[in-house]
């Protein structure tokens, strides 16, 4: 970041840091409505930024304020020394001057507002009694706080990247399980086995920093390894402060991992967090006081009726017997099975043995498209992955959320055995983190809202996972208050998106909250500062070539629907041909094909057409017309009707000639050539000629609303 | 039509240019963009793509965008004959054929040798010529690959609607 800037200019900084600054001393005006972790992120990339243009005595000013950011969270004495240190940074930054003269006395007395007492509150910290935690007033960034026992200086830099790699991995593997486990203690509902696993994965994150040499996380761990194990041991229950102390330190941890390799493991905010430990501690030895309001909340916020318990005992046994892959191995071993069944084809169907029949041949050829075929599926099994955890991740999200708006709100997770390939998990966490929080945030009411209109004060949210005709179908759903067509239209007009003129479906204007430019200012950036938004959202979607949609009633609820497609590399589908050009149907979507009498066929007045078909019409697509393939004019007795299915949609394809059943590799359409409507990729049928691989909801559904 | 690989030419004082030819007049393209030669193959028509996108072809597996450049300098196409083949070209991972009505050789052209492209156009849109080069008694328009190609923007349906009239 700051480390790529060959040519830095103090004057640059000092103008960009104005408006950051100024945000962060108006986010502290008021205690009670502090957005802590913007806080900190505004402190903190003051000072990367300040380092960067080697102001040291600036950066050491942002350091303290993100100190104490820490601290207040925890312990809200803190808050009026937080106050003056933003002053002081505020003082250093807007007189832009980079000497160390002005500086100084600011450095120094924000120094000495770390290492005072609190003004008030009834856990005052002193610099800590325990004699092997002595906090030194900081020096310069790379001792800014040391513990002064014997720990070795750390030893990252001698480490191959590759084990680094290893151990993050795994790392980040121990922190979801703890995580998992400790926003169950939250709800009270974690098992015994869950209690020990997390436990286990502690002491192993434990083990492998020490190992490594990061001394900070392997304190931090060890603390926490301490608290876990009474947990498990049940002689300790831990209040709400408790639990959201580990998740943050949680997050902490993760955020430090994740500059490994490269960075050095050092958490800035070990002190505090230290600190943060002992007065747990504290607290643990005096009688627990009667639980609080909030913390009865907490119990019933998190019911996934899917019992966390009982699914920990199949994710335990998976874990037996499974080893890491590369998944650059796992892309090659899907080419090559690709590249095997075009060659298989490539000998079982040779032109030079047509006309011939060879016994033996043929039978051997049978056993080898068996092998082959099962070879395709293990390579394509070998790279699902149950979305599982990914929607695990979210039970912790639902909390987070929940507290901070003070709803109460249950998060119901069905399909989570739904196995979908590496890549789109990683695609799709992102927009169904903002989907999900969205939900809350602005469907589900507040309970008191809730109570007014007779619903349940506890608000749900549904996710669920189902594989649909070669497409995984991942279901987001609220009963909260639903879209409200008047405001968003309203909304659209005023930012330029709409026309206070023109008559829009409900459709339409629900459509609307996908177009960019559509988000209000503070929701552009959440806590990581990464952009969000819908339309980032149904933009990741599209990247994986799937595509959301939603719907909803007012007061009932939203839904919003993913529709990804399995990256399947091979596919069963159906060769037809249009003209010259082939096509393939994925075989998942199709019902039965039929050659149609004109008695068959009803025209409408838009000159539409239906098939009768058992007492049932269905639309006719003539892939002719759709694709404009010359000549367009087509008659639907001229040719085979394909019925397919999509979803709860069924329509019939008009086709020149049905070919036959083939089994294909499917390759994307080329970067260049971007999105073809109804088209999900191309395929190299084994004749070595291409066909396009008809992307079956895509086209019922332009064919339809083209025809509304 | 053998396949011709890249050379790795660049001499000291300019580039290789591979020259083909478009009815009368002689191009040349910086050899560094182009992977290979082939002779035309079937080309499997796209829907809903430019005019001068005729389709794609299969490449060893790999599924490659064809470009008739005659239709991408909006001249007036010709059949093709047995001379016709397609240059592939690679700019920032992307790969794209060209059909040309034929190859001619690999030149190598002195940067002194090369001329600024002129300010008023003349015959293909002046944007996709990176400049000229004379050779002897005459003149090659060398083309910008990566303009040639659209690197940059998105072909989407509604684009290209607007861009063929």
């Amino acid at each position: 970041m700051s480390e790529l800037n060959n040519d830095p200019n103090p004057q640059q900084f000092f103008a960009d840091a104005h408006e950051p600054i100024a945000r962060l001393v108006d986010l502290l005006r008021d205690q009670d409505t502090v957005d802590w972790d913007l806080a900190f992120v505004l402190a903190h990339s003051l000072k990367t930024s300040a380092r960067g243009v080697h102001l040291e005595h600036v950066a050491e000013i942002a350091h303290c304020v993100e100190l104490l950011i820490e601290r207040t969270r925890d312990q809200v004495s803190w808050f009026h020394a937080l106050v003056r240190a933003a002053a002081l940074l505020h003082s250093a930054l807007i007189h832009g001057d980079a000497s160390n003269e002005s500086t100084q006395p600011l450095v120094r007395e924000a120094r000495s507002l770390l290492a005072a007492r609190a003004s008030r509150g009834p856990l005052a910290w002193s610099t800590s009694p325990n004699p092997a935690v002595s906090v030194r007033p900081p020096v310069d960034d790379d001792d800014m706080f040391f513990i002064a026992s014997d720990s070795s200086p750390v030893v990252t830099a001698q480490l191959p990247v590759d084990f680094l790699i290893k151990f993050v991995a795994e790392s980040e593997e121990h922190l979801a399980k703890i995580e998992e486990t400790l926003v169950a203690l939250d709800s009270g509902a974690a098992t015994d086995e869950q209690l020990g696993d997390a436990f286990r994965a502690m002491h192993s994150f434990k083990g492998n920093c020490g190992i490594c040499g990061f001394t900070d996380m392997e304190q931090l761990t060890h603390r926490a390894e301490t608290l876990m194990g009474n947990y498990r041991g049940r002689t300790h229950t831990p209040s709400a402060r408790h639990i959201s102390f580990l998740l943050e330190l949680v997050d902490i941890l993760r955020a430090t991992l994740e500059t490994i390799p490269g960075g050095d493991g050092r958490v800035a905010q070990l002190a505090a967090l230290l600190a943060g430990f002992e007065s747990l501690d504290r607290e643990a030895s005096t009688p627990p006081p009667v639980a609080p309001a909030e913390t009865v909340e907490a119990v019933h916020q998190q019911q996934t009726p899917n019992n966390v318990g009982a699914k920990v005992d199949a994710s335990t046994h998976r874990g037996v017997g499974s080893i890491r892959v590369d998944t650059s191995k796992l892309d090659e071993l899907m080419n090559l099975v690709g590249e095997l069944v075009i060659a298989e084809t490539t000998v079982t169907k040779n032109p030079d043995l047509d006309g011939y029949e060879f016994e033996n041949f043929q039978k051997a050829a049978l056993n080898l498209n068996r092998l082959t075929r099962a070879l395709q599926d293990i390579a394509m099994a070998v790279r699902m992955v149950p979305i599982e955890s990914t929607f695990r991740k979210m039970t912790r999200l639902v909390r987070d959320v929940c507290t901070k708006q003070r709803k109460r709100v249950e998060l119901i997770c069905t399909g989570e055995e739904t196995e979908v390939d590496k890549t789109v998990i990683e695609t799709i966490a992102d927009p169904l983190v903002h989907l999900i929080r969205n939900s809350i945030d602005h469907g589900i009411e507040p309970p008191a809202e809730r109570a007014k209109v007779s619903k349940d004060t506890m608000g749900r949210v549904w996710l669920d996972a189902k594989h649909q005709g070669g497409e995984v179908w991942i279901t987001i759903r609220d009963d909260g208050r639903g879209l409200n067509t008047e405001k968003i239209l309203n909304k659209a007009i005023e930012r330029g998106l709409a026309d206070s003129n023109c008559r829009y479906s409900e459709r339409e204007v629900f459509e609307m909250i996908f177009a960019p430019g559509f988000s209000t200012a503070d929701q552009i950036t959440d806590i990581s500062g990464r952009g969000v938004g819908m339309d980032v959202v149904r933009r990741n979607v599209e990247a994986v070539n799937g595509r959301i949609d939603v719907s909803s009633e007012l007061g009932k609820g939203t839904t919003f629907v993913l529709r990804i497609p399995l990256t399947l590399a091979i596919i069963e589908g159906m060769l037809v041909r249009v003209g010259r050009s082939f096509y393939t149907i994925p075989l998942l979507a199709i019902r039965e094909s039929v050659k149609a009498e004109q008695a068959d066929v009803t025209t409408l007045s838009d000159g539409s057409e239906l098939l009768k078909l058992r007492r049932k019409h269905y639309p006719i697509v003539k892939l002719r017309e759709f694709h404009r393939i010359s000549p367009v004019r087509v008659s639907a007795v001229d040719g085979i009707l394909v019925v397919v299915e999509t979803g709860d949609r069924l329509a019939c394809l008009l086709v020149d000639e049905v070919v036959g059943q083939r089994q294909t590799v499917v390759k994307p359409l080329p970067e260049y050539i971007k999105r073809v409507r109804g088209v999900a990729g191309c395929s190299i049928l084994h004749n070595r000629e291409i066909s396009l691989i008809l992307d079956v909801e895509g086209v019922v559904g332009a064919a339809q609303s083209r025809a509304a | 039509m053998a396949g011709m690989t890249a050379e790795d030419g660049v001499d000291e004082d300019g580039s290789k240019y591979l020259t083909f030819t478009i009815g009368t007049v002689c191009y040349g393209l910086d050899i560094r963009t182009v992977t290979e030669i082939i002779g035309l193959q079937g080309i499997t028509p796209v829907p809903d793509v430019p005019e001068y996108v005729r389709g794609v072809i299969n490449l060893r597996g790999k599924v490659i965008p064809v470009m008739d450049v005659r239709a991408r300098f909006h001249l007036e196409t010709q059949a093709y004959h047995d001379r016709t083949c397609i240059i592939v070209i690679e700019v920032r991972g992307a790969s794209v054929g060209l059909v040309v009505d034929a190859v001619s050789e690999v030149l190598s052209i002195p940067d002194e040798d090369i001329e600024p492209p002129p300010a008023v156009g003349f015959g293909p849109d002046n944007r996709f010529i990176s400049g000229l080069g004379k050779v002897g008694e005459e003149v090659k328009l060398l083309l910008n690959a990566g303009i040639l190609i659209d690197v940059d923007r998105h072909l989407v349906a509604n684009e290209t609607v607007a861009e063929a009239s």
